[in-house]
């Protein structure tokens, strides 16, 4: 196999500039939950699913895109259609979808599998230092001779290194089979490829892909970004680190605030998390979508792309944005359907809990301001479940098992309509400014009640007095527009959108005979008006059938879903 | 049989009915012009007076209207025949109207006033100590179903009541097309007033209260009013023809760069409504004028897609919608034909009225005459 030479740092596995920045990716038909319903692109072959989602590497291997699903079922638009960069289409298989480069060495034989090799190398270390690097290790029984079956392994096998020996000179690659192999045979030495770190064919016989560990959420507001902070590095470990991964550990973890912008909600911190056999702190960050092109020109300048680590993102803004990534940050985004994460991300969260306590809660008395409690909810029957995510925009899915979900419906009036509503009316400028003046208002100024309608309740309909009629309806009276203030406008735009969404998923929880309803995303975040709003909605509406469940996380499940997808953690 | 003397007491004139909404009052009076030399003597020069000053004014005080293009020529009711003339004014003038009511002394009329909508509860006191005037109240609702099933049946002057649009999004080759309601069962009703209420009608005397929304009317009236500074609901429509929406709405290929395919969303779909409004740039691009438009797209669309949703649950393909909402007000309904059609694909049917608004005055009217 041809050996490169000396690599530049900036050189990577991407594809040359002649090809498409999609041709070198393998591409499969990840198995979707539910019938497309686009009548944007020709008729899709959904039923075609992988193993429900998982990666078959035997299939991978077979030729994809039309040959291997028939004749183009529409226009001649397919092909090219599919391939439309940060366009849409369906999420794609990646080269390096998790897998470690040795594997995609070994099951791309395409050119995909030559960067693969080449990419495998440079995170090696063959190129930074011109040469061949000498690792030390000792063989532990337990996690080398039984671990190569296991993708997971034990952390704890990997902490008893007191003893360092040589490895001998290898000049190939090839790692999983022989190194696991040579391991098997000398169980109390090590014998394999000299410039292959003993920690890094644990990582690759485990699967891991290798550190930075981030999920990416770029929404239509918020970018949301969740860091996997490993504590369990060892000294060896530590020593090896490439400098630039050190120093975007140490920049993400020693500080709560990025730019002007960007913000570590610390109070989220999942501390001693195990994923993939790592021990580590998970870390909640976001910063405006608005500051992406900052971010993406950071990654240039702080040349993430050298650390060749595959950043799994989701959200609209990985495919918008994909581009750039590539073209300024130098960086391959893989992609991923923002509810796909959104179910993946909740349903893991909630399983882990939140530092010991619950992850689900609820509100007792909602409407009433002494006696209303925030209390822990165990989500033990998820299913069937809708899921209410309040972002920019909001999306209603049902949810009927971890593989099974739809998107009932949405509503554009969301999270973005209450700030840019909020931002004209009041000249707000930020979240928390508009929350914070919402929480001083009155809406009922601003409201035209269905008592100042019927002088009193709408008995033959039960709608009660202090029902809302008609949102604003008060403001075209010019007298009542001058009696009213900023903060009873903010405070009717945050009720009318609250009430607007809770109208609608309670109507789509009684025709999908569901009767828990879960609402997550950032319009939740510190907006305890909204949640025991839409807490006392539900329940009042619906005669008590209904049930609001909230979440501590509420906008990060998408990046989490991102995070466990490069990690493959089904 | 001999009529009883109750009946005989409904029957006088004037007729009347009467809908007090939430924004609007909505007046249906029935003009006979069968009046014989005979009864033309006995009336009552109150009664006449009443007759002259509705017929021969198209507006009332500053903020009275006759829609003399709605009119009902030649109608046949309960033996009399007539025109049938339908009148608005703001609920806020409401008091104003009862103090007429007073001056001109209705109350020796002795009259039954049959009124519906949410005022009629409200003003009720009013009407009895200021106006001397006792009001038979009626629910909007029955009213409302009353009064578009009997319009319907009669015909707009030999023309069809209800029509479609073919066409919506085509400017130039969108056509408002007659449509023969037939087989009005079942029939979902989007009532577009202040406020929305949302029926599912299974037969003339079946009908439910599916849901309803407080985004309506009078939301994109008083979102109009603050943010573009506009004080009739005329100029409210007028600036938003002239606007364009996308500039202050998140589309969803501002989110992704495109289609978000999976899903079946279109790039040009809305995905936050007024979503681009958070950023001050943006904000500083946009005029009052696509202010209008957007505040009227996303109460269009709003209503529009609960319309769907549940014309999909209770298993029902055409949809009609009334209210004062769409008065005039051609971009909504060319926005709900749109949209109702391209999301359900093509199963669900917008359907529209002539007489939009007044179908609970007109049931109230109907109640008065004891017409089943």
């Amino acid at each position: 196999m041809r050996r490169l030479g000396p690599f530049h740092p900036r050189v990577h596995w991407a594809a040359p500039p002649s090809l498409s920045s999609g041709l070198h990716r393998l591409l499969f038909l990840r198995g979707t939950r539910i019938p497309s319903s686009t009548t944007l692109s020709p008729p899709r072959h959904d039923s075609l699913s992988l193993d429900g989602g998982t990666v078959n590497p035997r299939r991978v291997r077979e030729p994809t895109g039309r040959e291997a699903f028939g004749p183009s079922p529409a226009s001649s638009d397919w092909l090219p259609a599919r391939w439309r960069n940060g366009r849409g289409g369906r999420p794609r298989a990646r080269l390096c979808s998790g897998w470690t480069a040795a594997e995609e060495a070994r099951r791309s034989p395409t050119l995909g599998g030559l960067l693969g090799r080449q990419r495998w190398l440079l995170r090696m270390g063959a190129g930074r230092l011109g040469a061949p690097m000498e690792r030390h290790g000792r063989a532990s029984a337990t996690s080398l001779s039984s671990a190569g079956e296991q993708a997971a392994g034990d952390p704890e096998g990997r902490r008893q290194e007191p003893l360092r020996r040589r490895a001998s000179s290898a000049s190939v690659p090839a790692v999983g089979a022989s190194a696991e192999g040579t391991r098997r045979d000398r169980l109390g030495s090590y014998s394999g490829p000299t410039s292959v770190s003993r920690q890094r064919i644990e990582s690759l016989r485990k699967k891991r892909p290798l550190f930075p560990w981030f999920g990416l959420d770029i929404g239509g507001t918020l970018v949301k970004l969740v860091y996997f902070e490993p504590k369990d590095i060892t000294a060896e470990e530590e020593e090896e680190e490439v400098e630039s991964l050190k120093s975007i550990r140490k920049y993400l973890t020693s500080n709560v605030a990025y730019g002007s912008t960007g913000i570590r909600d610390v109070h989220l911190e999942l501390k001693d998390l195990t994923l993939c056999g790592r021990k580590g702190n998970l870390h909640f960050i976001r910063f405006p979508t608005h500051d992406m092109p900052a971010f993406i020109q950071m990654g240039r300048d702080k040349n993430f792309s050298s650390l060749h680590t595959v950043f799994c993102a989701t959200g609209g803004g990985a495919y918008k944005f994909e581009q750039d990534f590539l073209t300024i940050g130098d960086l391959q985004l893989c992609k991923l359907d923002e509810l796909d994460c959104l179910i993946k991300g909740i349903l893991y969260i909630d399983s882990v809990g939140f530092n010991g306590r619950s992850q689900c809660y609820y509100f007792e008395n909602p409407a009433d301001s002494e006696k209303c409690q925030k209390l822990p909810f165990d989500l033990k029957n998820p299913y069937p479940l809708l899921l209410v995510n309040i972002g920019s925009g909001v999306s209603i899915l049902a949810v009927y098992s971890k593989d099974n979900y739809k998107r009932v419906t949405g509503t554009s009036l969301g999270g973005g309509t209450f700030f840019g509503l909020c931002c004209l009316l009041t000249g707000c400028t930020t979240f928390e400014e508009a929350l914070e003046m919402a929480s001083r208002g009155d809406s009922t100024k601003v409201d035209k009640l269905v008592r100042d309608i019927y002088g009193g309740d709408y008995e033959r309909f039960g709608l009660p007095g202090w029902a809302v009629a008609s949102s604003f309806g008060n403001m075209m009276s010019k007298e009542k527009r001058e009696a009213v203030s900023k903060e009873d406008l903010a405070r009717a735009t945050l009720i009318t959108i609250t009430n607007n969404i809770g109208s609608i998923a309670r109507m789509c929880a009684l025709n999908e005979n569901i009767n828990q309803v879960v609402f997550v995303g950032n319009f939740l975040r510190i907006n305890t008006i909204a949640m025991r709003l839409l807490a006392y909605a539900l329940d009042y509406w619906s005669k008590g059938q209904l049930k609001a469940l909230f979440s501590e996380h509420e906008g990060y499940f998408g990046a989490v879903g991102a995070l466990l997808e490069l990690l493959k953690i089904p | 049989n001999k009529p009883t003397p109750f009946f005989f007491l409904r029957r006088i004139f004037p007729w009347f009915g009467l809908d007090i909404g939430g924004t609007l009052v909505k007046l249906v009076y029935f003009e006979p012009k069968d009046i014989t030399a005979e009864e033309e003597e006995e009336e009552v020069e109150s009664l006449k007076s009443i007759r002259k000053y509705l017929t021969s004014n198209v507006a009332y005080g500053s903020t009275g209207i006759r829609d003399v293009h709605l009119e009902l020529k030649d109608l046949t009711l309960c033996g009399r025949k007539g025109n049938l003339h339908f009148i608005r004014f703001p609920t806020h003038d409401m008091p104003a109207f009862i103090q007429m009511g007073r001056d001109k002394n209705f109350s020796s009329l002795h009259t039954v006033f049959c009124a519906t909508g949410g005022g009629a509860y409200k003003f009720e006191q009013d009407f009895l100590t200021i106006g001397d005037l006792q009001l038979c109240k009626l629910d909007e609702l029955d009213c409302l179903i009353k009064g578009i099933l009997y319009i319907d049946s009669v015909g707009f002057n030999g023309r069809s009541q209800c029509y479609y649009f073919e066409n919506p999004a085509d400017s130039e080759k969108c056509q408002k097309l007659p449509f023969d309601l037939k087989n009005p069962y079942p029939l979902l009703l989007v009532n577009i007033g202040s406020g929305v209420s949302i029926l599912a009608v299974y037969s003339k005397d079946n009908y439910k209260r599916v849901t309803g929304t407080s985004l309506g009317g009078g939301t994109f009236f008083g979102l109009c009013c603050l943010l573009t500074g506009c004080t009739t609901f005329e100029e409210a429509l007028e600036m938003a023809s002239r606007g364009d929406s996308t500039k202050v709405d998140k589309l969803v290929r501002d989110i992704y760069g495109g289609d978000y395919e999976r899903f079946g969303l279109p790039g040009w779909a809305v995905a936050s409504s007024f979503g681009n409004m958070m950023s001050k740039e943006k904000r500083e691009a946009v005029s009052k004028e696509d202010l209008a438009r957007a505040t009227l797209i996303t109460i269009t669309n709003n209503i529009g897609s609960i319309a769907r949703m549940c014309a999909l649950n209770e298993n029902i393909n055409q949809v009609v919608f009334v209210g004062n909402f769409l008065r005039i007000n051609t971009i909504a309904m060319r926005l709900l034909a749109y949209a109702l059609d391209y999301w359900s694909k093509g199963q669900l049917k917008a359907l529209f009225s002539e007489h939009e608004g007044y179908f609970g005055a007109v049931g109230a009217l109907l109640e008065l005459l004891k017409i089943p």
